[in-house]
């Protein structure tokens, strides 16, 4: 069978290969390399302006590599600008979020996709209906409620506002993985003796892994930068996220701006490590992400 | 093969089962199956045939336990089984799609259920290897199962079903998704699974030459009611209606009347000729009725019964095939073994001629 497959395979390359020159083709590679150089552009220069001096930031060598490689510019960011308790906060914050809103999508998904129920539609409804409220609107609700019960200044103030916030997109990626999953596998696992909670975790959360690196990355890239809720709901030091804490230490180092850069490349890090190496799930995350527009 | 044989295989009985869906265009009510009653005794290999939408799956999904009839009662070895959930009767399925869990290898795709039933581990060990050899999988546990060929999954996919040791088994059209020469060797080999263990199979398929291959019995089905059911050969010789007759195999209709009642049948007048057919039924003089005839039961020569005209006539190997024209009827000729006999060419007329017993009045 493999054997016969193969074959099939090699003879579809040269087809592949008498792809013919055109010029159009490579207009759109020239295109694409500048496009890239402009994207790239602004990494490059965050690097490098997070290795200078004050003198060479302003001065002639705005573009080019630091003549000085200022490696204290990161100490400085670490020690003096608390970036180390921020990039913390950060971590607890994204990654709880994460956590909830893969458990909540999945087993929501799982109870409104593959269990009959009164009104699992209009509970499929009530959640895109998520994907509407604008961020903007929530945060003097969300302010008030949070200060009732107590718990502005705490990573709850975040995790929950977060996780609630990425649960409607999380759910739609979800519906679209576990559609892909077929439905006699269910009915096999039922046979076998499976219950509800049997045949969800035996068989459907393993069989949704890629759906859990999608919605993880969606969650990742919506909670990692956030500065809104992060600013209104967190005052106190302890619990300041990067965001925030990278926009204090601008009031702080209004004449030093080698050490922002250097918390600024550290806080892109993540994001960056994540597109390199996870750039197909983004791509199937902004894919689903598409349909919020 | 005798010591394969590990438990009493059940009896089916469908008790005037029906299953009301609604239509989701119309909203309206409709019978998917209707007033099915059938039994399938203990052992047996009965087929569940008929074209797309007719009904098939939904019986058998109701034997399953996966939709429950809307009237009428369903019994497994004389219980009636109508409010057991799946998983409580005494029954195992080959899926369509095989429902394979991608995340297990062989071994423990086929050790799943008696894992769930709390088998002990040896005894699973002992069990699955056993069913493994008898699909001829042996040595191949450890593979995942998208490293196995279609032919492959599918006998894991048998195993699975079999190593539970089911009264019952259920197949959904399980050889679908293969092609067509292994579609031909799997039928032959789940047969003879199912004969060495001498356990009772409910097979579903649309298609009539694997249902005739490996059926004791074959029910034809027709929007959601029970056309005809018997052995293929019956089915084959005996239609009771031109639409089991078109359906199985090729077939060929003459339209007549009956002219007279003749000794153990009847004289049929066509429009080209007089001819006498066998039939069980007196029928009455005058009344319209139709002759079916399969095509290898016709011989062509220069003389016969009825005249012809040669529409079409082509050399297919094993058989002449031709199309000849029977007063304004065409009809289809396989005359096998064509090397020493006359070839007649297309424009030349001919008669036609058939055993009486071969031919059977609708
Ligand atoms: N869950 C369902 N809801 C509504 N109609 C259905 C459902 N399942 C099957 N049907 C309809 O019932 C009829 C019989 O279906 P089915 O048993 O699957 O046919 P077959 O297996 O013979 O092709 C078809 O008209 C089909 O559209
Ligand atoms: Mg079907």
């Amino acid at each position: 069978m493999s054997a016969s497959k193969a074959k099939v395979n090699q003879a579809d390359i040269p087809v592949a290969q008498q792809h013919k020159f055109k010029w159009t083709d490579v207009l759109v590679q020239v295109g694409l390399v500048l496009w890239a150089i402009i994207c790239l552009f602004p990494v490059y220069w965050m690097f490098t302006f997070s290795l200078k001096s004050n003198e060479e930031i302003f001065g002639a060598n705005v573009m080019g590599l630091p003549q000085n490689w200022l490696w204290q510019n990161y100490t400085r960011a670490l020690n003096v600008g608390h970036m180390g308790q921020y990039f913390l906060n950060s971590l607890i914050v994204t990654v709880v979020s994460i956590i909830f809103v893969l458990l909540a999508a999945i087993m929501a998904t799982y109870a409104m996709t593959r269990l009959q129920w009164k009104g699992r539609k209009r509970m499929n409804s009530f959640f895109m209906l998520g994907l509407t409220i604008p961020i903007h609107a929530a945060i003097v609700p969300l302010y008030t409620t949070l200060s009732r019960v107590g718990m502005l200044n705490t990573y709850w103030a975040l995790i929950i506002p977060y996780s609630a916030f990425s649960l409607s997109m999380g759910i739609l990626i979800s519906i679209g993985f576990m559609g892909d999953i077929p439905y006699d596998l269910d009915e096999a696992a039922f046979l076998d003796g499976c219950g509800v909670w049997g045949i969800f975790l035996r068989v459907i959360a393993p069989l949704m892994l890629p759906a859990v690196s999608t919605v993880g990355i969606y969650t990742f890239l919506q909670c990692w930068n956030e500065l809104m809720f992060a600013t209104v709901f967190i005052s106190k030091e302890a619990y300041k996220t990067l965001p925030v804490g990278i926009q204090g230490l601008s009031g702080q180092y209004t004449t030093e701006w080698g050490p922002i850069g250097a918390a600024l490349a550290m806080a892109t890090l993540p994001t960056l490590l994540v597109y390199i190496f996870l750039s197909k799930q983004i791509q199937e995350s902004f894919i689903a992400g598409a349909v919020k527009g | 093969m005798a010591d394969m044989k590990v438990k009493q295989p059940k009896g089916v009985k469908l008790d005037h089962i029906s299953k009301i869906y609604k239509d989701p265009k119309t909203g309206k009510d409709f019978y998917a199956v209707h007033d099915v009653a059938l039994d399938i005794a203990p052992g047996s290999f009965v087929t569940l045939l008929g074209p797309s939408g007719c009904g098939k799956t939904t019986t058998l999904r109701m034997i399953a336990g996966f939709e429950s009839p809307d009237e009428g009662e369903i019994y497994l070895g004389g219980e009636p089984i109508n409010a057991l959930t799946p998983n409580k009767r005494d029954t195992a399925m080959v899926f369509q799609s095989y429902a394979l869990f991608p995340h297990y290898n062989v071994f423990d795709n086929v050790a799943y259920g008696l894992k769930l039933r709390k088998v002990p581990k040896n005894e699973i060990r002992d069990r699955v290897e056993k069913i493994l050899g008898l699909v001829e999988l042996s040595g191949m546990e450890q593979r995942m199962t998208n490293q196995l060929s279609g032919g492959q999954q599918q006998r894991v996919a048998l195993a699975r079903a079999l190593v539970v040791e089911p009264g019952v088994l259920l197949f959904d059209e399980p050889l679908s998704n293969l092609d067509a020469k292994l579609r031909v060797q799997m039928r032959t080999e789940i047969r003879r699974i199912q004969q060495a263990l001498g356990i009772t199979a409910v097979y579903v398929t649309h298609d009539q030459s694997e249902a005739m291959a490996i059926s004791d019995q074959i029910i034809l089905m027709k929007q959601g009611v029970i056309a005809q059911m018997g052995s293929p050969m019956e089915i084959y010789y005996k239609p009771n209606s031109e639409f089991v007759a078109d359906f199985i195999g090729e077939c060929n209709f003459l339209h007549g009347k009956v002219s007279e009642n003749a000794e153990k049948g009847a004289i049929v007048s066509l429009p080209a000729g007089k001819v006498a057919v066998r039939t069980e039924k007196k029928r009455n003089p005058g009344e319209a009725c139709e002759i079916v005839l399969r095509p290898e039961a016709i011989t062509i020569g220069d003389e016969g019964m009825l005249p012809c005209r040669v529409e079409l006539s082509c050399f297919m190997g094993s058989y002449q095939n031709y199309h000849v024209r029977v007063g304004e009827e065409l009809v289809k000729i396989t005359d096998n073994c064509p090397l020493n006999k006359k070839i007649f060419q297309t424009g030349e007329q001919a008669y036609i001629s058939f055993d009486p017993e071969c031919a059977h009045l609708l």
